[in-house]
């Protein structure tokens, strides 16, 4: 099977997958004891979050690998800002829904829980990444600048979260996922939250794939300009 | 339901649809622009520029 | 490296003191953040009391911003940057001399806040050793990331901009813990045990070995 062929089955399973979880969110599983039907949202907040932080973690792992001299190659580059792309998009609908899940759960759309704030300043992170990635010019250094800034956001994310969750704890005790960590979940339930979190998984899979070949079509096209402009000037001998 | 389950959903359906949506089109779009070398190009290749 | 180090912190220094653009800008620029704040807080005057350590910490952040971009337009001039690397420096020597003259800097501006937020907020600094500490280690923590941004940035058009959505975010701890170390040495109910000054600690020692080791690729050309 061709390249082209396996990315456009990842995507139709990414799609298919996601469908039935849908179907399986909305209408086949139960509501729950406590929460009602808004025990639905289960089923896609935790799944697209744990997406965020795969983005998050391949990104840092792709620019260690290129400030590595050893696996240095520009690859790993473009792989980095492909999943820090998506990371984002998942960042953001990860705060979406977590936000519409809380205004009916506690009342406001936003509160200044522990993970939401780490959530928040990691989107904002990863957007200063991506800004710091249209800035520069040159690929080489584009390439180690931007993975120099995906470390430090790498090793900024634990003391983030470290110190919002004293911040939080000197003020009010967390009493905001109790309620939603223990529901008593099984059968349907339990396959349903499972399906959701591989389906999206693919989703960021395919997502990815997509979005790294067109950062490498960008770069083989930059490639060729340049070869065609020596090739106008040399001559093809 | 209660609008808030469905808003939820649709919220993440339209993030990521309009996001692959997004994805495709270029792709495709740099498909066209693109030609893919193979080996060394002898004979210069005639495309528009 | 720390022969190279001291080359750039008294060059950079020296040119301070000939020029005068952190005394003679971002000082007064740290002094209308002190009345802006007075303006904005002007109904709650126990209020402004009680959020100093915040207000404190917010001026250093951005004036620290400034102090980091300043040092790093003297190296945009004639291609600077690109002598640093010729003359065959080290580049952690570079990035600590960077360092420690914005550092240098910054501790004289720091000192003159303090005395601003005791004249106009009257806010009372009687645990000074423990604060001066706090506030030394949590503004190396914010430079030492600084340097490495504003090196990346210094370069490109939009510096001004992208600085700041870089910088912000990251020192975003740095913040919080100095704030809360603040608030907790001028009730004087913890000292330099303070978890939170564990955190300013970490965070510079963290960001300090990042940075020295990865200087290197941010100069490169």
């Amino acid at each position: 099977m061709s390249r082209d062929r396996w990315v456009a089955l990842i995507g139709a399973i990414a799609f298919s997958t996601v469908a039935v979880t849908y179907v399986m969110g909305l209408w086949i599983t139960p509501p729950d004891v406590f929460q009602g039907n808004l025990v639905r949202l289960i089923y896609v907040h935790p799944a697209v979050a744990w997406v965020a932080y795969l983005a998050y973690g391949v990104t840092s792992l792709s620019s260690l690998a290129y400030l590595w001299k050893k696996t240095r190659n520009y690859r790993w580059d473009l792989l980095a800002a492909a999943s820090a792309e998506v990371g984002v998009v998942f960042t953001a609908l990860t705060l979406i829904t977590g936000s519409i899940w809380g205004r009916p759960t506690w009342g406001v759309w936003w509160t200044w829980d522990a993970r939401l704030t780490t959530t928040a300043l990691l989107l904002v992170l990863y957007l200063g990444y991506l800004a710091l990635r249209r800035v520069s010019e040159d690929r080489e250094q584009r390439a180690k600048r931007s993975a120099v800034a995906a470390l430090i956001a790498f090793i900024d994310v634990p003391i983030v979260h470290q110190s919002v969750v004293w911040w939080k704890t000197l003020h009010q005790s967390a009493t905001v996922f109790n309620a939603d960590l223990n529901p008593k979940i099984h059968g349907e339930m339990a396959w349903t939250l499972l399906l959701g979190f591989l389906s999206f998984t693919f989703v960021y899979l395919w997502m990815v794939i997509k979005r790294y070949d067109i950062a490498n079509a960008q770069f083989n096209m930059e490639n060729q300009s340049v070869e065609r402009a020596i090739k106008e000037r040399v001559g093809t001998a | 339901m209660n609008g808030f389950v469905e808003a939820g959903y649709a919220a993440v359906a339209a993030g990521l649809g309009s996001y692959s949506i997004w994805l495709t089109a270029k792709s495709k779009k740099l498909r066209t622009v693109v030609v893919p070398v193979k080996g060394d190009d002898i004979n210069p290749r005639k495309e528009p520029d | 490296m720390f022969k190279a180090a001291k080359v750039i912190a008294l060059k950079d220094l020296r040119i301070e003191l000939r020029s005068r653009v952190v005394f003679n800008q971002i000082l007064p620029f740290v002094a209308v953040i002190l009345i802006l704040f007075a303006f904005a807080f002007d109904k709650y005057p126990t209020f402004l009391e009680r959020v100093t350590p915040g207000l404190y910490w917010i001026t250093t952040l951005f004036a620290s911003m400034l102090a980091l971009q300043r040092s790093f337009s003297l190296e945009a001039e004639n291609g600077a940057k690109d002598a640093l690397i010729l003359y065959g420096l080290d580049p952690a020597g570079i990035y600590i001399g960077k360092l420690l003259a914005v550092l240098v800097e910054m501790a004289i501006l720091e000192m003159f806040l303090a005395l601003g937020i005791v004249f106009l907020y009257s806010a009372h600094l009687q645990e000074l050793p423990d604060l001066a500490f706090s506030a030394l280690v949590g503004t190396l923590g914010i430079l030492a990331v600084g340097v490495t941004f504003s090196a990346m940035t210094s370069a490109s058009k939009a510096k001004e901009t992208v600085l700041p959505l870089l910088l912000l975010p990251v020192v975003a701890p740095v913040l919080l813990s100095g704030t809360k170390a603040w608030e907790n040495e001028i009730a004087g109910k913890a000292g330099l045990g303070d978890p939170w000054v564990g955190l300013l600690i970490l965070f510079a020692v963290a960001f300090l070995a990042l940075g020295t080791l990865t200087f290197g690729s941010v100069l490169e050309e």
